[in-house]
C-alpha cells in the first residue's frame, strides 16, 4: 500500500461517475481521427475531390475541437467540483495542496489517455467504413484504399493531447489555489433562495425576442445578423432558465396546490435555477444539431427540383446571329450521344435581345423578348417532359396587343423588377415601345446564363413580329435546349464541351445545371454525413451534462427522499415527483431549443427559392433527436429512481 | 506538560466585506495537558466548530495564538500546515467522512501512505490498530458495507494509526444510535486510559461530554466556565453536574 496505489484505486472507483464525461470526450477524438484519416489520405490529398468537400470536413474538425475544448473544460471542473468533500478529506489528513495538484493532474492524463486510445481506436475501426461511405457519396473515380496516415496520427494526438494537457494543468492549478474551507465547507453552504427581477425577466424576453425579429425580419443579411443572434439567444435562454422559470414557478407556488404539486414546484425552483447554465448549453446543443440536420436534409432533398427550377435545361447553348459557337447545337448534340446520354428533347426557342425601360427609371436593362407563341410551345414541352416542374409552372392565357408578362427565375429573391407594372421596350433605331406588364412570373423556362439578361419579356405574337422585323441582327438569339436522360451524371459530356470553350464565351453563351448540381449534390452528402458524427457527438454532449447534473444532486435527493419517506411519502408519490422533474429537466431543452430552429429555419426559408419545402425533413430529424432524447430520459429515470428512493434500492447502504 | 495551548484567539467572518460582522471566536484561552481528554461544550453558534478549523489549521484566525507542543500553528504556510496536520493531528468527523472507492483496510492507511510510508510496515500497522478498535475482521470490506458504528470505528482508526500528538473529534456521536455511541466513547476512553492519547471532542451531547476527564463550556465565542471531574468520581455523577452547568450556561432555571 503506498500513496500512489491508493491514490488510483481511489481514481478508478470514480470511473462510473466519469462515463458519460470520458464516452464524449472519445467520440470527440474519434471524429476528429476520423476526418483527418480522410483528409490526409493520400489518395484524397491528390486530387478527386472538390475543394469544398474538404472545406467542410475541415470546418468540422474545427467544431470539434472547439466543442472538445469548451466541454473538456466545463464538465471536468463539475466534476470535480462534485468531489470537493473528499479533496477537503484529503487536506485534513494532511496532504499538501500541491499534492491534490498533482492527483488531479495524475488523474486528468489517465483519463486524456484512455479517452484517447478508445477514441483512436474507434475512429481507425470506423475510417473503412467512413471511406467506402465517402467513396459513394463523393462519387469519385477510384475508390481510396484504407490507410491510417501517419500525419492524421500525429495530428490527433497533438491537438488533443495539446487540449488535454492544458485542461490538466490549468484544472489541477485551480484546485490547488482553493483552500481546505472553500473544500471542507463547499458541500453545503451555496444555496441560496430562488429570486428574479423584474428587469432580468424583461430582458431575457427582450433578448428572445430581438433575435427572433433579426433572424425573421433581416433574413438575408444573416451574415451581419449571425453572431448577434447568437449570443442574443444565448443569453435569453439562460435568463429564460435563471430568472422567467423562477418567476414562473413562484407564481405556481402562491396558488395552493396538492402536496405533490408544491413540492414538485419547490423543488424545480431551484433545481433550474441551479442548472440553468447546463441547460443552456443542452438547449443550444439541441438547437444547432436540430437546425442545421433538419436545414441539411430539408435542402439535399429538394437539390434538383431547386437545380431544375432555375435551370431547367440540361444544357442550353445561346446563339447569337452573326456569332460562330466553338461548341455548336448540333455538336452538343453529338457529344451527348457520344458519351450514351439519349437526347428526350431538343428545343429551339427564337428570342430578341433588346434593351429595356422600366417606368420612372433612366437606365436600360437588356432583357429577353419572348412571343407569347413561343413561350405557349415552349411551356407545353417542359410540362410534359419535366412533371415534376409542373405546379411551379403556371398556365397563363396570351398576353392583348401593348400588354405582356415579365417572367423571371424562382432562384432571384426580389429585385426592382418584381413589382414592375410598366415600361418601354427599346429597339435600336426605332421609337421606343410602350408596355404595359400585366404579371410577374416566377418560372424559368430557359436556364439563366450568366452574363445574359435575367428577364424574359412574353409579348403578343404581332408585336414580337413587328419588333423582330425592325431589331437589327446581332439582336435575334436561337436558344436551342437540350433535355437529356439520367441527366445528373451527364457531369463528363458537359466537361467535354466545356473543355473547348472559353471561359468568357461560356459565361455568354452556354448554361448547364450539370456541374452545380453535381458539387452541390457532393456537398450537401459531405455535410450530412460529416454532420452526423458530429451531431451524434453534440447529442452525447447533452446527455452528459444532464447525467452529470443528476449525478451532482443525487446525494442531496437520497437525503431529502429519506426524509420524506419518513414523513410519510409514499414510493408511488416520489417517483412520480421525481418522474415530473426528470421529464422536465430533459424536456425544456428540446422544447427550447426546437423553438429556436423552428425560427432559424424559417429564417433560412426566406433565403431559398419559393417552392423549396423542408419541414418535412426537418419534422424527421425533430422526431430522431427527441425519440434519441426519450430513450435516454427512460434510462435516466430508471436508475435515478432505483437510487434515491429508499424503497426501491437494491442492496442497503448502511444507516 | 501541555500539549495544545491557546492564547487569546479570535476569528472575525465578514470583516473584508462591508455590513454584518460576526465574531465567532472572541478572545478563548484554552490549555490542553498530555493524556487529557477533554470535552468542549456550547450551544448552536458558540463558535466550537471554528475553534476545531482553527486548531486543524483548515483556517486562519483573526488574532491570537496556538502552539502545539514547541510549535505556533499560526505561523505555518500551507505546505507546513499539511505536514503539521499529516503528523501532529487525527480528525475525527460528524459524518465519518470515509472514501468508499476505499476498503477499511486502505482507508486507515491514508495518513501513513499520505506520509510516503509503503510496503509491508503500513500494513501491518493498520492491522494493529484496526485489532485494538474490534475490526479486525472487516479489514477488506468497503464502507458501505459496513454499520455506522463500524465506519466510525474506521474513521477513529484512521485518526489514531499515524499515533498523533492529539485527536481532534466534531461532534463523533452526532449519527451514531445510542448503542453505537456508547461503544465509540468507550473506545475513546480506552484509547486515552491505556495508549495516554491525547483526545479534544467537540459535542453538546451531555452524555458524550461525561466521558471525559475536563470540559470547557464556551458561548458567544468566549470561555464560560469549566468543569473537571475527579479521579474518583462516578460517570452517573458527573453527568448530572454537567446537565446543571449546561442549564446556567444555557441561562435556563437548574
Amino acid at each position: 500500500m503506498s500513496w500512489r496505489q491508493l491514490i488510483l484505486k481511489n481514481a478508478l472507483g470514480h470511473a462510473r461517475r466519469y462515463i458519460g464525461y470520458l464516452a464524449s470526450s472519445a467520440v470527440a477524438v474519434m471524429v476528429f481521427f476520423m476526418f483527418a484519416c480522410f483528409l490526409y489520405n493520400p489518395t484524397v490529398e491528390h486530387s478527386h475531390m472538390t475543394s469544398t468537400a474538404q472545406a467542410i470536413l475541415t470546418l468540422c474538425q474545427y467544431i470539434v475541437i472547439a466543442f472538445a475544448v469548451f466541454f473538456i473544460f466545463f464538465f471536468h471542473s463539475a466534476l470535480l467540483r462534485l468531489r470537493g468533500r473528499e479533496f477537503g478529506l484529503f487536506l485534513v489528513l494532511g496532504a499538501r495542496p500541491g499534492q491534490i495538484g498533482q492527483m488531479v493532474l495524475f488523474e486528468s492524463i489517465l483519463m486524456a489517455a484512455a479517452a484517447m486510445v478508445v477514441g483512436m481506436a474507434a475512429g481507425a475501426g470506423l475510417t473503412k467504413l467512413f471511406l467506402m461511405a465517402m467513396d459513394r457519396l463523393l462519387q469519385l473515380p477510384v475508390s481510396i484504399p484504407f490507410q491510417l496516415p501517419a500525419r492524421a496520427l500525429h495530428l490527433a494526438l497533438a491537438v488533443f493531447g495539446c487540449v488535454f494537457l492544458a485542461e490538466a494543468l490549468f484544472t489541477a492549478w485551480r484546485i490547488r489555489r482553493r483552500t481546505p474551507r472553500a473544500l471542507m465547507l463547499g458541500q453545503r453552504a451555496q444555496q441560496k433562495p430562488p429570486r428574479f427581477s423584474w428587469w432580468l425577466v424583461f430582458l431575457s424576453l427582450a433578448c428572445l425576442a430581438a433575435a427572433y425579429d433579426l433572424a425573421l425580419a433581416y433574413s438575408k443579411a444573416v451574415v451581419a445578423t449571425m453572431v448577434p443572434i447568437l449570443i442574443l439567444t444565448g443569453l435569453g435562454t439562460y435568463l429564460l432558465y435563471s430568472q422567467v422559470s423562477v418567476m414562473v414557478l413562484s407564481h405556481l407556488r402562491k396558488r395552493s396546490g396538492s402536496g405533490k404539486q408544491i413540492l414538485v414546484v419547490g423543488r424545480l425552483a431551484h433545481r433550474i435555477r441551479d442548472n440553468a447554465r447546463v441547460l443552456t448549453v443542452v438547449t443550444m446543443l439541441a438547437a444547432v444539431v436540430i437546425t442545421s440536420m433538419g436545414g441539411v436534409f430539408g435542402l439535399q432533398h429538394d437539390i434538383q427540383v431547386v437545380t431544375t427550377q432555375g435551370d431547367p435545361y440540361t444544357l442550353m447553348v445561346a446563339e447569337q446571329q452573326g456569332t460562330p459557337l466553338p461548341v455548336s447545337a448540333q455538336q452538343a448534340r453529338s457529344t451527348f450521344e457520344a458519351h450514351h446520354f439519349a437526347v428526350r428533347q431538343q428545343t429551339t426557342l427564337p428570342v430578341l435581345v433588346l434593351p429595356f425601360r422600366l417606368a420612372q427609371s433612366k437606365s436600360d436593362t437588356p432583357v429577353y423578348v419572348m412571343s407569347a407563341s413561343t413561350f405557349e410551345r415552349t411551356e407545353a414541352a417542359l410540362r410534359q417532359s419535366e412533371p415534376t416542374l409542373r405546379k411551379y409552372l403556371p398556365v397563363v392565357p396570351p398576353p392583348r396587343a401593348g400588354h405582356a408578362f415579365l417572367q423571371l427565375s424562382p432562384a432571384f429573391i426580389a429585385g426592382p423588377f418584381d413589382h414592375a407594372t410598366s415600361g418601354q421596350v427599346v429597339v435600336p433605331g426605332h421609337d421606343t415601345q410602350p408596355i404595359v406588364i400585366d404579371r410577374t412570373i416566377h418560372a424559368a423556362l430557359m436556364n439563366t446564363i450568366r452574363s445574359a439578361p435575367m428577364y424574359t419579356l412574353v409579348v403578343p405574337d404581332q408585336d414580337y413580329a413587328q419588333w423582330s422585323a425592325m431589331a437589327p441582327g446581332p439582336s435575334h438569339w436561337t436558344m436551342h435546349a437540350f433535355l437529356v436522360s439520367n441527366w445528373q451524371h451527364a457531369q463528363s459530356a458537359i466537361q467535354e464541351m466545356y473543355a473547348q470553350i472559353p471561359r468568357n464565351v461560356r459565361d455568354a453563351h452556354y448554361e448547364s445545371p450539370v456541374p452545380t448540381y453535381a458539387e452541390t449534390e457532393q456537398l450537401f452528402s459531405t455535410m450530412i454525413f460529416a454532420g452526423m458524427f458530429v451531431s451524434v457527438l453534440f447529442f452525447l454532449a447533452c446527455g452528459s451534462a444532464l447525467y452529470f447534473r443528476l449525478q451532482a444532486q443525487l446525494e442531496e435527493d437520497q437525503r431529502q427522499f429519506t426524509a420524506l419517506r419518513r414523513i410519510g411519502l409514499q414510493t408511488r408519490e416520489a417517483k412520480s415527483v421525481l418522474t415530473r422533474e426528470l421529464l422536465l429537466l430533459f424536456a425544456a431543452p428540446v422544447l427550447f431549443g426546437l423553438a429556436h430552429s423552428v425560427v432559424a429555419i424559417l429564417d433560412l426559408t426566406h433565403l431559398l427559392p419559393r417552392g423549396v419545402n423542408i419541414w418535412p425533413d426537418f419534422g424527421i430529424v425533430v422526431g430522431i433527436f427527441a425519440g434519441a432524447m426519450v430513450v435516454y430520459l427512460v434510462v435516466a429515470r430508471f436508475n435515478y429512481l432505483r437510487r434515491v428512493i429508499p424503497g426501491l434500492q437494491r442492496g442497503s447502504a448502511g444507516a | 506538560m501541555p500539549v495544545l495551548q491557546v492564547k487569546h484567539l479570535t476569528k472575525v467572518y465578514g470583516a473584508k466585506y462591508a455590513g454584518a460582522v460576526h465574531k465567532a471566536l472572541n478572545g478563548i484561552d484554552l490549555t490542553v495537558d498530555e493524556g487529557e481528554f477533554v470535552s468542549i461544550m456550547g450551544p448552536s453558534g458558540s463558535g466550537k466548530t471554528t475553534l476545531l478549523n482553527l486548531l486543524a489549521g483548515l483556517d486562519q484566525p483573526t488574532s491570537g495564538e496556538i502552539w502545539l507542543r514547541d510549535q505556533s500553528v499560526t505561523a505555518l504556510g500551507a505546505d507546513q500546515l499539511a505536514l503539521f496536520r499529516r503528523r501532529h493531528l487525527g480528525f475525527v468527523f460528524q459524518d465519518y467522512n470515509l472514501l468508499d472507492t476505499l476498503t477499511l483496510a486502505e482507508n486507515v492507511a491514508l495518513p501513513l501512505t499520505l506520509d510516503g510510508h509503503k510496503g509491508p510496515h503500513v500494513r501491518e500497522r493498520v492491522i494493529e490498530t484496526v485489532r485494538f478498535l474490534g475490526l479486525a475482521d472487516d479489514l477488506d470490506r468497503y464502507p458501505y458495507e459496513l454499520s455506522g458504528g463500524q465506519q466510525q470505528r474506521t474513521a477513529v482508526a484512521r485518526a489514531i494509526v499515524h499515533q498523533p500528538d492529539i485527536i481532534l473529534a466534531d461532534e463523533p456521536t452526532g449519527n451514531l444510535d445510542s448503542a453505537s455511541s456508547q461503544a465509540l466513547l468507550e473506545v475513546f476512553q480506552r484509547l486515552n486510559q491505556e495508549l495516554r492519547s491525547t483526545i479534544l471532542m467537540v459535542t453538546h451531547d451531555p452524555f458524550a461530554a461525561s466521558y471525559s476527564g475536563r470540559i470547557v463550556f464556551i458561548r458567544d465565542g468566549r470561555v464560560f466556565s469549566q468543569l473537571d471531574r475527579d479521579g474518583t468520581q462516578r460517570r452517573e455523577d458527573f453527568f448530572q453536574e454537567i446537565l446543571s452547568s449546561l442549564a446556567v450556561l444555557e441561562g435556563r432555571p437548574s
